[in-house]
Protein backbone atom coordinates (compact mmCIF):
# COMPACT_ATOMS: atom_id res chain seq x y z
CA UNK A 1 0.00 0.00 0.00
CA UNK A 2 3.00 2.53 0.79
CA UNK A 3 4.26 1.79 -2.07
CA UNK A 4 1.14 1.87 -4.51
CA UNK A 5 1.05 5.69 -2.86
CA UNK A 6 4.30 6.59 -3.32
CA UNK A 7 3.31 5.48 -6.83
CA UNK A 8 0.32 7.74 -7.03
CA UNK A 9 1.62 10.58 -5.51
CA UNK A 10 4.95 10.27 -8.25
CA UNK A 11 2.09 9.96 -10.85
CA UNK A 12 0.22 13.32 -10.17
CA UNK A 13 3.16 15.72 -8.30
CA UNK A 14 4.19 18.37 -10.96
CA UNK A 15 6.79 17.69 -12.77
CA UNK A 16 9.42 20.61 -12.44
CA UNK A 17 12.26 18.88 -15.09
CA UNK A 18 10.13 19.21 -17.81
CA UNK A 19 12.00 22.14 -19.43
CA UNK A 20 14.92 20.11 -18.45
CA UNK A 21 13.75 17.56 -20.42
CA UNK A 22 13.02 19.43 -23.19
CA UNK A 23 16.53 20.70 -22.81
CA UNK A 24 17.88 17.09 -22.88
CA UNK A 25 15.99 16.01 -25.94
CA UNK A 26 16.14 19.16 -28.07
CA UNK A 27 18.48 18.97 -31.34
CA UNK A 28 21.78 20.70 -31.31
CA UNK A 29 23.03 22.55 -34.17
CA UNK A 30 26.25 24.11 -33.53
CA UNK A 31 27.65 21.36 -36.50
CA UNK A 32 24.68 20.65 -38.35
CA UNK A 33 24.66 24.26 -39.42
CA UNK A 34 28.45 24.15 -40.62
CA UNK A 35 28.19 20.84 -42.58
CA UNK A 36 26.22 21.12 -45.68
CA UNK A 37 25.46 17.20 -45.90
CA UNK A 38 24.33 17.35 -42.71
CA UNK A 39 21.39 20.40 -43.26
CA UNK A 40 20.02 18.76 -46.28
CA UNK A 41 19.02 15.79 -44.14
CA UNK A 42 17.93 18.38 -41.04
CA UNK A 43 15.52 20.11 -43.93
CA UNK A 44 13.96 16.48 -45.42
CA UNK A 45 13.63 15.33 -42.13
CA UNK A 46 12.22 18.54 -40.17
CA UNK A 47 11.23 21.40 -42.73
CA UNK A 48 8.63 22.24 -45.08
CA UNK A 49 9.54 24.43 -47.92
CA UNK A 50 7.35 27.45 -47.71
CA UNK A 51 7.06 31.06 -49.81
CA UNK A 52 5.99 34.19 -48.21
CA UNK A 53 6.05 37.30 -50.17
CA UNK A 54 7.61 40.48 -49.45
CA UNK A 55 4.28 41.92 -48.62
CA UNK A 56 3.15 39.37 -45.92
CA UNK A 57 6.29 39.48 -44.76
CA UNK A 58 5.48 43.48 -44.22
CA UNK A 59 1.53 42.91 -42.95
CA UNK A 60 3.03 40.48 -40.53
CA UNK A 61 6.13 41.72 -38.93
CA UNK A 62 8.16 38.35 -40.22
CA UNK A 63 11.32 38.44 -38.24
CA UNK A 64 12.91 37.87 -41.62
CA UNK A 65 11.74 40.96 -43.57
CA UNK A 66 14.65 41.66 -45.81
CA UNK A 67 16.20 38.41 -45.70
CA UNK A 68 15.18 35.26 -48.12
CA UNK A 69 14.31 32.00 -46.34
CA UNK A 70 11.90 29.31 -48.00
CA UNK A 71 12.25 26.73 -45.50
CA UNK A 72 10.63 26.71 -42.13
CA UNK A 73 9.98 23.55 -39.54
CA UNK A 74 7.00 21.48 -41.06
CA UNK A 75 6.29 21.14 -36.61
CA UNK A 76 6.92 21.33 -32.75
CA UNK A 77 8.24 17.91 -32.73
CA UNK A 78 11.33 18.90 -31.98
CA UNK A 79 13.34 21.80 -30.08
CA UNK A 80 16.78 23.30 -30.97
CA UNK A 81 19.37 24.43 -28.92
CA UNK A 82 22.89 26.43 -30.19
CA UNK A 83 25.76 25.78 -27.97
CA UNK A 84 23.01 24.62 -25.37
CA UNK A 85 20.83 28.23 -25.93
CA UNK A 86 17.24 27.58 -26.48
CA UNK A 87 16.74 28.40 -30.53
CA UNK A 88 13.30 30.40 -30.75
CA UNK A 89 13.14 30.21 -34.23
CA UNK A 90 15.08 28.45 -37.63
CA UNK A 91 14.46 29.03 -41.21
CA UNK A 92 17.02 27.91 -44.08
CA UNK A 93 17.62 29.70 -46.96
CA UNK A 94 18.37 26.76 -49.89
CA UNK A 95 19.77 28.65 -53.39
CA UNK A 96 19.41 26.92 -56.64
CA UNK A 97 23.31 25.53 -56.29
CA UNK A 98 22.50 24.08 -52.69
CA UNK A 99 24.32 26.22 -50.65
CA UNK A 100 22.93 27.46 -47.37
CA UNK A 101 22.02 30.09 -45.26
CA UNK A 102 20.74 28.70 -41.98
CA UNK A 103 18.85 31.69 -39.50
CA UNK A 104 18.68 31.19 -35.59
CA UNK A 105 16.87 33.32 -33.54
CA UNK A 106 17.87 32.81 -29.73
CA UNK A 107 18.41 35.12 -26.77
CA UNK A 108 21.92 34.95 -26.49
CA UNK A 109 23.27 35.98 -22.33
CA UNK A 110 26.33 38.07 -22.13
CA UNK A 111 28.43 35.24 -20.82
CA UNK A 112 27.53 33.20 -23.87
CA UNK A 113 29.65 35.79 -26.20
CA UNK A 114 32.68 34.56 -23.71
CA UNK A 115 31.85 30.85 -24.42
CA UNK A 116 31.29 31.79 -28.63
CA UNK A 117 35.04 33.34 -28.38
CA UNK A 118 36.24 30.30 -27.14
CA UNK A 119 34.91 27.98 -29.39
CA UNK A 120 34.94 30.01 -32.65
CA UNK A 121 37.68 32.16 -31.28
CA UNK A 122 37.60 36.35 -31.07
CA UNK A 123 35.49 37.73 -34.17
CA UNK A 124 36.79 39.13 -37.24
CA UNK A 125 35.75 42.48 -36.98
CA UNK A 126 36.37 43.06 -33.59
CA UNK A 127 39.52 43.21 -31.62
CA UNK A 128 39.89 41.00 -28.55
CA UNK A 129 39.49 44.10 -26.11
CA UNK A 130 37.03 45.76 -28.14
CA UNK A 131 35.18 42.30 -27.89
CA UNK A 132 35.58 41.84 -24.14
CA UNK A 133 34.42 45.81 -23.69
CA UNK A 134 30.97 45.23 -25.51
CA UNK A 135 32.02 47.48 -28.33
CA UNK A 136 30.83 46.30 -31.72
CA UNK A 137 28.05 46.48 -34.33
CA UNK A 138 27.91 42.66 -35.25
CA UNK A 139 30.05 39.73 -35.31
CA UNK A 140 31.65 38.23 -38.23
CA UNK A 141 33.08 34.47 -38.03
CA UNK A 142 34.70 32.28 -40.73
CA UNK A 143 34.49 28.86 -40.05
CA UNK A 144 35.93 26.47 -43.16
CA UNK A 145 33.55 26.98 -45.98
CA UNK A 146 30.83 29.28 -44.06
CA UNK A 147 30.96 32.46 -43.04
CA UNK A 148 28.77 33.63 -39.92
CA UNK A 149 26.73 37.00 -38.82
CA UNK A 150 25.28 37.86 -35.30
CA UNK A 151 23.13 40.58 -35.29
CA UNK A 152 20.77 42.10 -32.71
CA UNK A 153 17.32 40.84 -33.85
CA UNK A 154 15.76 44.87 -33.91
CA UNK A 155 12.77 44.21 -34.70
CA UNK A 156 10.46 45.28 -31.66
CA UNK A 157 11.31 46.41 -28.20
CA UNK A 158 10.06 43.11 -26.63
CA UNK A 159 13.07 41.42 -28.40
CA UNK A 160 15.99 43.66 -27.44
CA UNK A 161 17.89 40.69 -25.88
CA UNK A 162 17.52 38.79 -28.93
CA UNK A 163 19.48 38.05 -31.47
CA UNK A 164 19.55 36.55 -35.39
CA UNK A 165 22.57 34.25 -36.16
CA UNK A 166 23.40 33.82 -40.22
CA UNK A 167 25.46 30.62 -40.86
CA UNK A 168 26.14 30.74 -44.77
CA UNK A 169 27.98 29.13 -47.64
CA UNK A 170 26.82 31.42 -50.02
CA UNK A 171 27.46 35.05 -51.39
CA UNK A 172 25.47 37.28 -48.90
CA UNK A 173 24.26 39.61 -51.71
CA UNK A 174 21.93 36.09 -52.44
CA UNK A 175 20.67 36.31 -48.91
CA UNK A 176 19.20 39.87 -49.07
CA UNK A 177 15.45 40.33 -49.94
CA UNK A 178 15.93 43.13 -52.53
CA UNK A 179 12.33 42.10 -54.45
CA UNK A 180 10.32 44.99 -55.00
CA UNK A 181 6.71 45.08 -53.29
CA UNK A 182 4.66 45.46 -56.25
CA UNK B 1 -15.57 -8.45 -62.23
CA UNK B 2 -16.58 -5.52 -64.55
CA UNK B 3 -20.16 -4.90 -63.25
CA UNK B 4 -18.21 -5.24 -59.51
CA UNK B 5 -15.81 -2.43 -60.84
CA UNK B 6 -18.61 -0.23 -61.96
CA UNK B 7 -20.35 -0.37 -58.82
CA UNK B 8 -17.90 0.45 -56.47
CA UNK B 9 -17.31 3.24 -58.88
CA UNK B 10 -20.43 4.17 -58.66
CA UNK B 11 -20.73 4.15 -55.04
CA UNK B 12 -17.58 6.25 -54.80
CA UNK B 13 -18.69 8.83 -56.95
CA UNK B 14 -22.11 9.10 -55.39
CA UNK B 15 -20.18 9.45 -52.34
CA UNK B 16 -17.77 11.72 -53.19
CA UNK B 17 -20.58 13.99 -54.16
CA UNK B 18 -22.87 13.84 -51.33
CA UNK B 19 -23.58 17.09 -49.27
CA UNK B 20 -22.01 14.74 -45.94
CA UNK B 21 -19.18 14.14 -47.80
CA UNK B 22 -18.33 17.65 -48.89
CA UNK B 23 -18.96 19.16 -45.30
CA UNK B 24 -17.07 16.51 -43.69
CA UNK B 25 -13.87 17.15 -45.68
CA UNK B 26 -14.04 20.78 -45.88
CA UNK B 27 -14.46 20.55 -42.15
CA UNK B 28 -11.29 18.84 -41.66
CA UNK B 29 -9.35 21.01 -44.03
CA UNK B 30 -10.72 24.05 -42.29
CA UNK B 31 -9.69 22.57 -39.15
CA UNK B 32 -6.04 21.55 -40.13
CA UNK B 33 -5.54 25.13 -42.02
CA UNK B 34 -6.36 26.76 -39.18
CA UNK B 35 -5.13 24.89 -35.92
CA UNK B 36 -2.14 26.91 -35.73
CA UNK B 37 -3.45 30.11 -36.69
CA UNK B 38 -4.63 33.38 -34.76
CA UNK B 39 -7.62 35.15 -35.92
CA UNK B 40 -7.57 38.96 -35.79
CA UNK B 41 -9.75 41.97 -37.22
CA UNK B 42 -7.52 44.08 -38.55
CA UNK B 43 -8.01 47.83 -40.59
CA UNK B 44 -6.45 49.61 -43.09
CA UNK B 45 -6.11 52.28 -40.34
CA UNK B 46 -3.36 49.36 -38.78
CA UNK B 47 -5.89 48.50 -35.82
CA UNK B 48 -5.84 45.24 -35.00
CA UNK B 49 -7.96 43.42 -32.51
CA UNK B 50 -7.87 39.68 -31.75
CA UNK B 51 -11.19 37.47 -31.95
CA UNK B 52 -12.19 34.51 -31.07
CA UNK B 53 -15.30 32.39 -33.27
CA UNK B 54 -17.37 29.89 -32.78
CA UNK B 55 -18.38 27.84 -35.92
CA UNK B 56 -21.58 26.19 -35.62
CA UNK B 57 -20.27 23.05 -37.89
CA UNK B 58 -23.72 20.94 -37.02
CA UNK B 59 -25.85 23.45 -38.88
CA UNK B 60 -23.93 23.87 -41.96
CA UNK B 61 -25.74 23.88 -45.19
CA UNK B 62 -24.07 22.58 -48.29
CA UNK B 63 -25.34 24.58 -51.27
CA UNK B 64 -24.48 24.65 -54.91
CA UNK B 65 -22.60 27.47 -56.70
CA UNK B 66 -23.76 29.25 -59.93
CA UNK B 67 -20.55 26.65 -61.55
CA UNK B 68 -22.11 23.58 -60.20
CA UNK B 69 -19.81 23.41 -57.57
CA UNK B 70 -20.40 22.78 -53.70
CA UNK B 71 -20.36 25.52 -51.03
CA UNK B 72 -20.02 24.54 -47.79
CA UNK B 73 -21.41 27.28 -45.47
CA UNK B 74 -21.60 27.15 -41.45
CA UNK B 75 -22.97 30.37 -39.31
CA UNK B 76 -20.47 31.32 -37.17
CA UNK B 77 -20.36 33.59 -33.73
CA UNK B 78 -17.54 35.95 -33.50
CA UNK B 79 -16.39 37.80 -30.38
CA UNK B 80 -14.03 40.62 -29.79
CA UNK B 81 -11.01 39.33 -26.78
CA UNK B 82 -12.98 41.77 -24.83
CA UNK B 83 -15.94 39.14 -25.01
CA UNK B 84 -18.29 41.40 -26.92
CA UNK B 85 -20.03 40.09 -29.87
CA UNK B 86 -19.74 41.62 -33.33
CA UNK B 87 -22.29 43.53 -35.05
CA UNK B 88 -24.33 41.74 -37.63
CA UNK B 89 -23.88 37.95 -38.64
CA UNK B 90 -21.37 35.42 -40.12
CA UNK B 91 -21.20 32.74 -41.93
CA UNK B 92 -17.83 30.50 -43.24
CA UNK B 93 -18.21 29.69 -46.83
CA UNK B 94 -15.54 26.80 -48.11
CA UNK B 95 -15.31 26.27 -51.58
CA UNK B 96 -12.99 23.83 -53.66
CA UNK B 97 -11.52 23.86 -56.96
CA UNK B 98 -8.79 22.05 -58.42
CA UNK B 99 -6.05 24.61 -56.71
CA UNK B 100 -7.69 22.89 -53.42
CA UNK B 101 -10.24 24.50 -50.40
CA UNK B 102 -10.62 27.92 -50.47
CA UNK B 103 -12.41 29.94 -47.09
CA UNK B 104 -14.56 32.66 -47.17
CA UNK B 105 -16.04 34.69 -44.48
CA UNK B 106 -19.41 36.37 -44.35
CA UNK B 107 -20.83 39.50 -43.43
CA UNK B 108 -24.36 40.70 -42.80
CA UNK B 109 -25.44 43.48 -40.54
CA UNK B 110 -28.91 42.24 -39.77
CA UNK B 111 -28.28 39.95 -36.71
CA UNK B 112 -30.85 36.69 -38.13
CA UNK B 113 -29.46 36.95 -41.82
CA UNK B 114 -26.82 34.02 -40.85
CA UNK B 115 -28.18 31.30 -38.73
CA UNK B 116 -29.50 27.81 -38.87
CA UNK B 117 -33.04 28.35 -40.09
CA UNK B 118 -30.95 30.41 -43.40
CA UNK B 119 -32.78 29.12 -46.67
CA UNK B 120 -30.76 27.65 -49.37
CA UNK B 121 -31.01 30.50 -51.89
CA UNK B 122 -30.05 33.34 -48.79
CA UNK B 123 -27.03 31.39 -48.69
CA UNK B 124 -26.37 31.23 -51.95
CA UNK B 125 -27.07 34.93 -52.24
CA UNK B 126 -24.44 35.75 -48.84
CA UNK B 127 -21.88 34.06 -50.50
CA UNK B 128 -21.96 35.61 -53.65
CA UNK B 129 -22.41 38.93 -51.67
CA UNK B 130 -19.14 38.03 -50.05
CA UNK B 131 -17.68 37.33 -52.85
CA UNK B 132 -18.30 40.33 -54.62
CA UNK B 133 -17.68 42.36 -51.67
CA UNK B 134 -13.96 40.80 -50.95
CA UNK B 135 -13.26 41.67 -54.52
CA UNK B 136 -14.38 44.78 -54.59
CA UNK B 137 -12.10 45.95 -51.83
CA UNK B 138 -9.75 44.50 -53.19
CA UNK B 139 -9.99 46.85 -56.24
CA UNK B 140 -11.21 50.04 -54.41
CA UNK B 141 -9.60 50.34 -50.89
CA UNK B 142 -9.37 54.01 -50.75
CA UNK B 143 -12.43 55.48 -51.64
CA UNK B 144 -13.99 59.01 -50.60
CA UNK B 145 -15.10 59.37 -47.85
CA UNK B 146 -18.78 61.58 -47.43
CA UNK B 147 -16.63 64.62 -47.60
CA UNK B 148 -14.81 63.63 -50.69
CA UNK B 149 -11.53 63.05 -48.92
CA UNK B 150 -9.40 59.64 -49.13
CA UNK B 151 -10.07 57.43 -46.33
CA UNK B 152 -6.42 57.14 -45.10
CA UNK B 153 -5.50 60.82 -45.90
CA UNK B 154 -5.27 63.06 -43.09
CA UNK B 155 -8.88 64.46 -41.84
CA UNK B 156 -9.88 67.11 -39.95
CA UNK B 157 -10.68 65.90 -36.42
CA UNK B 158 -14.28 65.76 -37.02
CA UNK B 159 -14.38 64.65 -40.37
CA UNK B 160 -16.10 60.83 -40.33
CA UNK B 161 -13.60 58.17 -41.64
CA UNK B 162 -14.39 54.94 -43.89
CA UNK B 163 -12.58 52.03 -42.00
CA UNK B 164 -12.11 48.79 -43.93
CA UNK B 165 -11.84 45.68 -41.68
CA UNK B 166 -10.53 42.25 -42.61
CA UNK B 167 -10.94 39.15 -41.32
CA UNK B 168 -6.88 37.63 -41.08
CA UNK B 169 -5.68 34.07 -40.25
CA UNK B 170 -2.41 34.08 -39.30
CA UNK B 171 -0.12 31.43 -39.06
CA UNK B 172 2.56 30.72 -37.06
CA UNK B 173 4.94 28.23 -36.59
CA UNK B 174 5.90 26.16 -33.51
CA UNK B 175 8.22 29.07 -32.17
CA UNK B 176 5.54 32.28 -32.98
CA UNK B 177 7.02 32.79 -36.36
CA UNK B 178 4.46 33.80 -39.16
CA UNK B 179 4.30 30.74 -41.69
CA UNK B 180 1.30 31.85 -43.37
CA UNK B 181 -1.37 34.88 -43.81
CA UNK B 182 -4.60 35.46 -45.19
CA UNK B 183 -7.29 38.21 -44.80
CA UNK B 184 -10.75 39.22 -46.59
CA UNK B 185 -12.70 42.15 -46.30
CA UNK B 186 -15.80 41.74 -43.89
CA UNK B 187 -17.40 45.43 -43.67
CA UNK B 188 -16.85 48.99 -42.95
CA UNK B 189 -17.23 51.30 -40.94
CA UNK B 190 -17.64 55.23 -41.52
CA UNK B 191 -18.45 56.88 -37.99
CA UNK B 192 -16.03 56.60 -35.87
CA UNK B 193 -12.55 58.08 -36.48
CA UNK B 194 -10.91 56.28 -34.09
CA UNK B 195 -11.59 52.94 -35.38
CA UNK B 196 -14.02 51.72 -32.69
CA UNK B 197 -16.38 49.25 -34.09
CA UNK B 198 -20.33 49.33 -34.29
CA UNK B 199 -22.32 49.56 -31.41
CA UNK B 200 -23.94 46.32 -30.39
CA UNK B 201 -27.69 45.44 -29.73
CA UNK B 202 -26.80 46.61 -25.85
CA UNK B 203 -25.51 49.73 -26.63
CA UNK B 204 -22.27 49.43 -27.39
CA UNK B 205 -19.84 47.21 -27.67
CA UNK B 206 -17.01 49.30 -29.08
CA UNK B 207 -13.79 48.74 -27.86
CA UNK B 208 -10.77 51.69 -27.30
CA UNK B 209 -8.53 50.47 -29.70
CA UNK B 210 -5.32 51.40 -27.90
CA UNK B 211 -6.57 48.90 -25.02
CA UNK B 212 -5.63 46.30 -28.16
CA UNK B 213 -3.15 44.35 -28.72
CA UNK B 214 -1.74 46.85 -31.18
CA UNK B 215 0.63 44.20 -33.25
CA UNK B 216 1.74 47.27 -36.04
CA UNK B 217 3.25 49.58 -33.41
CA UNK B 218 6.46 47.79 -32.82
CA UNK B 219 9.70 49.91 -33.29
CA UNK B 220 13.18 49.10 -32.59
CA UNK B 221 15.48 48.89 -29.33
CA UNK B 222 16.66 52.21 -29.26
CA UNK B 223 14.16 54.44 -30.82
CA UNK B 224 16.79 55.89 -33.26
CA UNK B 225 13.93 56.56 -36.01
CA UNK B 226 11.45 58.76 -35.82
CA UNK B 227 8.90 58.62 -38.79
CA UNK B 228 6.76 61.89 -39.21
CA UNK B 229 4.69 62.63 -42.37
CA UNK B 230 6.15 65.32 -44.28
CA UNK B 231 5.44 67.36 -46.82
CA UNK B 232 4.72 64.81 -49.60
CA UNK B 233 1.10 63.12 -49.83
CA UNK B 234 1.16 59.55 -48.48
CA UNK B 235 4.57 59.56 -47.89
CA UNK B 236 6.78 59.18 -43.88
CA UNK B 237 10.34 60.35 -43.77
CA UNK B 238 13.47 60.15 -41.08
CA UNK B 239 16.66 61.24 -40.68
CA UNK B 240 19.57 59.16 -39.21
CA UNK B 241 23.20 60.61 -38.21
CA UNK B 242 26.23 59.15 -37.00
CA UNK B 243 25.41 55.73 -38.46
CA UNK B 244 28.66 53.67 -36.91
CA UNK B 245 30.60 51.74 -39.41
CA UNK B 246 33.97 50.14 -38.87
CA UNK B 247 36.28 48.22 -41.20
CA UNK B 248 39.05 45.70 -39.77
CA UNK B 249 41.94 44.91 -42.46
CA UNK B 250 44.28 42.51 -41.39
CA UNK B 251 47.65 42.99 -42.09
CA UNK B 252 50.99 40.39 -42.67
CA UNK B 253 52.13 41.74 -39.25
CA UNK B 254 48.89 40.29 -37.92
CA UNK B 255 48.58 43.91 -36.66
CA UNK B 256 44.72 44.96 -37.78
CA UNK B 257 44.35 48.06 -39.64
CA UNK B 258 40.57 49.69 -38.00
CA UNK B 259 38.95 52.31 -39.72
CA UNK B 260 35.75 53.98 -37.74
CA UNK B 261 33.44 55.82 -40.06
CA UNK B 262 30.53 57.51 -39.47
CA UNK B 263 27.83 58.13 -42.19
CA UNK B 264 25.59 61.44 -41.44
CA UNK B 265 22.58 63.13 -42.85
CA UNK B 266 20.47 59.57 -44.15
CA UNK B 267 16.63 60.45 -44.95
CA UNK B 268 14.58 57.32 -45.03
CA UNK B 269 11.43 57.59 -46.63
CA UNK B 270 8.56 55.34 -47.02
CA UNK B 271 5.18 55.50 -48.02
CA UNK B 272 2.61 55.74 -45.01
CA UNK B 273 0.03 52.69 -47.19
CA UNK B 274 0.52 51.63 -50.61
CA UNK B 275 -1.81 49.24 -53.12
CA UNK B 276 -1.00 45.96 -53.66
CA UNK B 277 -0.94 43.69 -56.86
CA UNK B 278 -3.97 42.34 -55.55
CA UNK B 279 -5.70 45.26 -55.32
CA UNK B 280 -5.49 45.19 -51.00
CA UNK B 281 -3.86 47.63 -49.11
CA UNK B 282 -1.27 47.93 -46.80
CA UNK B 283 -0.74 50.33 -44.70
CA UNK B 284 2.98 51.46 -43.20
CA UNK B 285 3.03 52.39 -39.67
CA UNK B 286 5.73 54.94 -37.92
CA UNK B 287 6.65 52.13 -36.05
CA UNK B 288 7.01 49.64 -39.05
CA UNK B 289 8.73 52.41 -40.89
CA UNK B 290 11.24 52.56 -38.18
CA UNK B 291 11.72 48.55 -38.11
CA UNK B 292 12.38 48.59 -42.29
CA UNK B 293 14.71 51.52 -41.51
CA UNK B 294 16.67 50.02 -39.12
CA UNK B 295 16.95 46.45 -40.75
CA UNK B 296 18.10 47.47 -43.92
CA UNK B 297 20.23 49.69 -41.69
CA UNK B 298 21.49 46.84 -40.36
CA UNK B 299 22.02 44.41 -42.96
CA UNK B 300 23.17 47.12 -45.66
CA UNK B 301 26.52 47.48 -42.65
CA UNK B 302 27.16 43.94 -43.15
CA UNK B 303 27.04 44.19 -46.84
CA UNK B 304 29.57 47.14 -46.95
CA UNK B 305 32.03 45.10 -44.23
CA UNK B 306 32.01 42.23 -46.79
CA UNK B 307 32.54 44.50 -49.51
CA UNK B 308 35.23 45.78 -48.43
CA UNK B 309 37.09 43.82 -45.47
CA UNK B 310 39.33 42.05 -48.38
CA UNK B 311 40.04 44.90 -50.47
CA UNK B 312 43.60 44.38 -51.82
CA UNK B 313 43.71 48.37 -51.53
CA UNK B 314 42.04 50.35 -48.62
CA UNK B 315 39.24 52.34 -49.98
CA UNK B 316 38.87 56.35 -49.07
CA UNK B 317 36.18 56.74 -45.95
CA UNK B 318 33.99 58.43 -48.57
CA UNK B 319 33.77 55.01 -51.27
CA UNK B 320 32.74 53.11 -48.36
CA UNK B 321 29.78 55.17 -47.08
CA UNK B 322 28.62 55.62 -50.36
CA UNK B 323 28.52 51.89 -51.01
CA UNK B 324 26.88 51.76 -47.55
CA UNK B 325 23.87 54.41 -48.52
CA UNK B 326 23.75 52.40 -51.52
CA UNK B 327 23.11 49.00 -50.36
CA UNK B 328 20.41 51.32 -47.63
CA UNK B 329 18.80 52.14 -50.45
CA UNK B 330 18.44 49.38 -52.41
CA UNK B 331 16.48 48.11 -49.57
CA UNK B 332 14.30 51.04 -49.12
CA UNK B 333 12.88 50.82 -52.63
CA UNK B 334 12.21 47.25 -51.92
CA UNK B 335 9.56 48.68 -49.57
CA UNK B 336 8.46 51.62 -52.26
CA UNK B 337 10.91 54.16 -50.32
CA UNK B 338 13.97 55.65 -50.59
CA UNK B 339 17.05 56.93 -48.95
CA UNK B 340 19.14 59.68 -49.33
CA UNK B 341 20.74 62.98 -48.48
CA UNK B 342 18.00 65.30 -48.56
CA UNK B 343 14.31 63.33 -48.98
CA UNK B 344 11.94 65.61 -49.50
CA UNK B 345 13.47 68.41 -47.66
CA UNK B 346 10.74 69.11 -45.31
CA UNK B 347 11.77 70.48 -42.00
CA UNK B 348 9.26 68.52 -40.80
CA UNK B 349 12.01 65.52 -40.95
CA UNK B 350 13.37 64.72 -37.47
CA UNK B 351 17.05 63.70 -37.49
CA UNK B 352 18.23 61.33 -34.91
CA UNK B 353 21.50 59.88 -34.06
CA UNK B 354 21.99 56.29 -34.07
CA UNK B 355 21.80 54.49 -30.61
CA UNK B 356 22.00 50.88 -30.05
CA UNK B 357 21.52 48.93 -26.75
CA UNK B 358 24.86 47.49 -25.80
CA UNK B 359 24.85 43.70 -25.85
CA UNK B 360 25.87 43.23 -22.43
CA UNK B 361 22.82 45.56 -21.35
CA UNK B 362 20.31 45.15 -23.95
CA UNK B 363 17.88 47.64 -21.69
CA UNK B 364 20.93 50.75 -21.97
CA UNK B 365 20.68 52.72 -25.10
Amino acid sequence: MKYFLSFLIFIYLPRPAIAQDEKKNAMELRSTVLDPMSLQKLLSEKFHAVKMTKSEKQRSNHPLLLLNFNWSLADNKTAFTFFGLHVDSVYVFQNEKSQFCTFLILRIPPRAFEHLATEWGYPENTAKEEYLSDSFDFLFWEKDQFQIFINRHRLSRDTKDKYIVQIFNMHYREIMDFERIE
Amino acid sequence: MHSYYSLCCSCKKEQSDSPEYALKHAKAWYLKNTSKSTLSLKSNASVSKKIAQTIEWEQALVVSNSDGSQVVAAPVSIKLSTGSPLDGSFMLFITKSAKGYKSLMGHNPNKDYFSKTTSESTVQKGYEIACLADANHKKQQLRPTNKGRMALADTGDDDPVCIDWYYTETTYDYWGNVIGYFENFLFTTCDDPNGNLGGGGDGGNGSDPSEDEEENQKDTDCESFTFKKTSTANWQEAGLNKVALRMVWSTLGNTPIVRLMEANHIVYGLPTYYTNADGTTTTVSAGQAANIAAEATEYARNLTYLEFRNSPTYPSEATIIAYFKEQVNLFMLGHRGTAGVNGSGSPAIIFNDEERSHWTDPTDC
